[in-house]
């Protein structure tokens, strides 16, 4: 598998000043992949991009093109695009302008740059828009332009920085949809920044999760969702019914015994944990081994599903369930059960 | 129902109107008798038929090849210094905008000073650095044994150059670095990302984006250059004239009041030209930029590229801007030298000699004053200019910050500022002409000299208030008014407390400014009347030790003075309005 990858980043420190922005980050990416860069504020993810892109030297570690260290490499020879925050537009150039920035740089014919510029236009939408100046586009129309300028140049790699981080919610949906079917088309080998896990989830075919300038999980979106490896990643997926535990091994399996109860787990645990219990895994049927009793905190209807926040010992847990159960009472007794198997994640200290 | 709507209306427009021309009464009252109608005498002056020819002066100038050559020179000596300027200050600029580092803010602050600085007291310090007494020539006669000083600086184009630089460094620093570390730098590494290497980042980002403050900064450091006057009289020596300096020759040495007045409105002329330039290529230039804070902008000295490039521009600038005031200062102290007539060698050391001279009345001459009646002189000249600048220049500001839409505002908001670009001298030259006779007759009036300051200190006193002034909310005084109080006790007891600061700086401009000002002054002072710059000049131009010690003593307490005052106002300014 690593044969294939294109681009690998191995061991890359990065610090300013008192923060370690990187801290020994290492990732493959393969050709036509599509990998989404997620974590909070401050994790290192825009760092890693500047890396990648010549911007930043780092103080250790190596970035690997197609098997050659590109280091030394400066950033106007990699033939990478970058899509910048906030896009980063001349604005002192108009649209066509902007686009055809990078050709010039490549020394392209004139009539060349023109249909290039053109055909980068239509592929955003923006066809027309050649002469306009860039300062009086909307937030979606600039983020068209910086896409179109940095794909223009048929960059190798295409890395997005928190592209749609200056859009609006509902025009967030529709550009994620097309910038997907933009590098479908293209196979294009891409890195996509940002802090919104389903942008990320809705958009990679893996995706780094990083957490102070350290990789905490490096998957597919279904994996790090059903699987996440780190308490942080649980907590960072908005996962919230955590119980702190002591696991003892009996045979093949460890037994968690927490506040709510003893569960089995099958693996091999010792010491204290923490138990996270999926929202999505409980039943309301009271027929179940493993069943939890409690108090209605809160019930909300959401559409697909109801929420139900259960009260149990000043613990509060929170289980969806299918829209189709009668909404339940605040205060009411409920009864629910979980499979061991699907509920339960075990995170060690 | 109707009728009273418009009649109030009406009322309360009229009124309005009348509470705004009676703030500008006073300032367009004093603009009138001192600025326009001297200049409008240099003018007619200018126009006259002489006795003898056919055609006015300003005709027999132009076509005399002096005043050609005059003009010629001016013009490519301030292309040349604007250009060196421009060679140092561009780096320096990039160095503040985009780096952290420590001492930062030292090289800022002591970028300040040369901006007030009196031009007398710069002359001095490059005296003492580098002229025939100066540090340098000293050290070498001492070093290898010479019979002659073996740097001919003084009464050079080199010293007129390098003034010039000192002087107006800080402007492209200022107004450039301000521009750049605001500009974003994702917009050079995007350029960078779609394959431009360093130097066509530079040529096709950064240069068309900065265009507009290099513009203005070279423009104003050139208009400086332009008119600049004590710079190229005393350092320069005779053998270099410009208009500035010419026209001061012509009124003092020559009395050729036409000449001179025909030479002012040649220099009146270019200084519109350039600034109608600057207008119009500026507004063209200017884009709107998506202005970013500091701490997006700039990056600590990481590599050994930028350690080197900040180690040499760090050196440069501090040498630049402190070689010549420490070298003035120190000389100032130290007695290197016999006095004139003294014939037994002298011991080299530390002395207060020179600063204790200048309570002594020593010379003889008709119009002799000791320097320290000097200093009691330019003390009282400086707190009558405080007075005066903030009596006109308090309502004016109030008047631009109150209504600032109103038509009257916008015309007037710039004519207050066209002092800013009329010379001193020819200042000086229209009270000369315009002022010493009936039915203005100030010659003999002590307040000439003050009057003539706060023209110069005007424009920089309404520009420190405006800003304050603005920044108070129309609710403040609805509130006021609403409790009962009248306008002249919303302005006591809302306005005035809230401005306090950004009065003291303006006071403390016009203190400085008027303790400086050199080029108005030396025209019009009465020779038993003159002031610290005058005296420092008188003293620069004779020869011996002792007039040479004496002249960098009152300079360096100018220099301290200026210094002290441009610092505090720095402090008290009003926290930036606008910047990030």
């Amino acid at each position: 598998m690593s044969s294939q990858s294109i681009l690998r980043i191995k061991d890359i420190y990065k610090r300013f000043g008192e923060r370690q922005a990187l801290d020994g980050v290492s990732f493959d990416v393969q050709e036509g992949e599509t990998v989404g860069i997620l974590g909070p504020s401050g994790c290192g993810k825009s760092t890693l991009l500047m890396v990648v892109a010549g911007l930043e030297r780092p103080d250790q570690g190596e970035v690997l093109w197609a098997g050659k260290s590109i280091l030394d490499k400066p950033p106007h020879r990699r033939g990478f695009g970058l899509m910048f925050q906030d896009y980063a537009l001349f604005p002192h150039m108009n649209v066509a302008e902007n686009i055809a920035f990078g050709l010039r740089m490549y020394g392209m014919e004139k009539t060349e740059i023109h249909q290039r510029v053109e055909a980068s236009l239509e592929q955003v939408s923006l066809t027309g828009f050649e002469e306009r100046d860039v300062n009086t586009l909307s937030g979606g129309e600039q983020q068209r332009v910086a896409l179109a300028r940095s794909l223009a140049p048929r960059p190798q790699l295409l890395m997005l920085d928190e592209p749609m981080g200056s859009v609006d919610r509902t025009l967030r949906e529709r550009l994620l949809i097309e910038l997907r079917t933009i590098l479908e088309d293209l196979r294009l080998t891409t890195l996509y920044v940002t802090h919104d896990q389903e942008e990320a989830f809705a958009i990679s075919d893996r995706v780094v999760l990083m957490q102070a300038g350290r990789v905490e999980q490096y998957d597919t979106p279904a994996r790090i969702y059903h699987h996440p490896a780190s308490l942080f990643v649980a907590r960072f997926l908005g996962f919230t019914n955590l119980l702190e535990g002591e696991a003892s091994q009996d045979g093949d399996i460890s037994v968690i015994r927490t506040n709510l109860g003893d569960f089995p787990v099958k693996a091999n645990y010792r010491g204290p944990v923490t138990l996270l219990l999926r929202p999505d895994a409980a039943t309301l049927d009271g027929s179940g081994e493993y069943q939890i009793v409690g108090n209605v905190g809160e019930a909300s209807f959401r559409g697909g599903l109801t929420r139900v926040v259960i009260i149990v010992d000043n613990h509060s847990l929170v289980f969806d369930f299918p829209s189709s159960i009668p909404l339940p009472q605040k205060g009411q007794p409920i009864r629910i059960s979980i499979n061991p198997d699907e509920a339960l994640e075990v995170f060690e200290k | 129902m109707n009728r009273q709507v418009w009649r109030s209306a009406l009322l309360s427009r009229w009124s309005n109107s009348f509470h705004l021309l009676a703030l500008w009464a006073l300032p367009l009252l004093f603009l009138s008798l001192f600025y326009f109608y001297p200049l409008g005498s240099i003018l007619r002056l200018s126009f006259a038929r002489s006795g003898t020819g056919a055609s006015g002066p300003l005709l027999e100038a132009a076509e005399s090849g002096f005043v050609q050559e005059i003009i010629w020179f001016t013009f490519w000596q301030a292309l040349l210094s604007t250009l060196l300027t421009l060679v140092v200050g561009l780096p320096g600029a990039y160095l503040l905008a985009r780096y952290e580092f420590r001492g930062k803010s030292l090289i800022q602050a002591l970028s300040l000073i040369p901006f007030v600085l009196p031009t007398v007291v710069v002359a001095a310090a490059f005296y003492a650095l580098l002229g025939p007494r100066g540090w340098m020539n000293l050290a070498l006669i001492e070093l290898f044994d010479l019979s002659v000083p073996p740097i001919r600086f003084t009464n050079t184009l080199a010293a007129i150059l390098v003034a010039h630089v000192f002087y107006n460094t800080t402007i492209v620093l200022r107004m450039v670095g301000d521009y750049w570390s605001h500009l974003d730098p994702r917009l050079t590494q995007a350029a960078r990302t779609l394959g431009a290497n360093r130097w066509r980042t530079f040529r096709q980002i950064t240069l068309p984006l900065l265009a507009p403050s290099i513009i203005a900064a070279s423009l104003l450091v050139f208009l400086f250059d332009f008119t600049s006057f004590g710079v190229i009289l005393i350092l320069g020596g005779p053998r270099f004239s410009t208009l500035e300096v010419e026209i001061y020759y012509q009124t003092v040495s020559l009395f050729n009041l036409p000449l001179a007045a025909v030479l002012s409105l040649v220099q009146l002329f270019f200084t519109l030209v350039f600034t109608v330039f600057y207008t119009r290529l500026s507004a063209r230039l200017t884009r709107p930029l998506r202005l970013r804070p500091h701490r997006y902008t700039q990056q600590r000295l990481t590599n050994w590229r930028s350690r080197i490039f900040a180690g040499i521009m760090i050196t440069l600038l501090l040498v630049l801007l402190t070689a010549p005031l420490i070298a003035l200062a120190a000389r100032s102290f130290t007695r290197l030298e016999p006095n004139r007539g003294q014939s037994s060698p002298v011991s080299p050391g530390l002395t207060l000699d020179f600063y204790r001279e200048l309570a002594v009345d020593r010379a003889s001459s008709l119009f002799y004053v000791p320097p320290t009646t000097a200093i009691a002189i330019s003390l009282g000249y400086a707190l009558a200019t405080v007075v005066l600048a903030l009596g006109i220049g308090l309502p004016a500001a109030y008047a631009l910050s109150r209504y600032s839409n109103d038509p009257l505002n916008k015309f007037l908001d710039p004519v207050i500022m066209l002092p800013l670009g009329t010379s001193a001298v020819t200042l000086g030259l229209g009270f000369i002409i315009a002022l010493s006779r009936p039915p203005l007759d100030l010659r003999t009036s002590p307040w000439m000299i003050p009057i003539a300051h706060t023209l110069v200190a005007f424009p920089f006193v309404v520009r420190s208030l405006v800003p304050s002034l603005r920044s108070i909310q129309p609710r403040l005084r609805q509130a006021a008014a609403l409790l009962g109080a009248s306008p002249a006790q919303v302005f006591r007891s809302i306005d005035l407390p809230l401005v306090g600061r950004a009065i003291l700086v303006a006071a403390t401009f016009a203190f400085t400014i008027s303790l400086g000002e050199f080029g108005a002054t030396v025209l019009i002072a009465r020779p038993e009347y003159p002031t610290i710059p005058v005296v420092i000049y008188r003293y620069i131009s004779q020869p011996g030790a002792l007039n040479y010690g004496q002249a960098l003593a009152l300079s360096t307490i100018l220099m301290v003075v200026t210094a002290t005052s441009i610092l505090a106002i720095e402090r008290l300014r009003f926290a930036d309005i606008g910047e990030f």
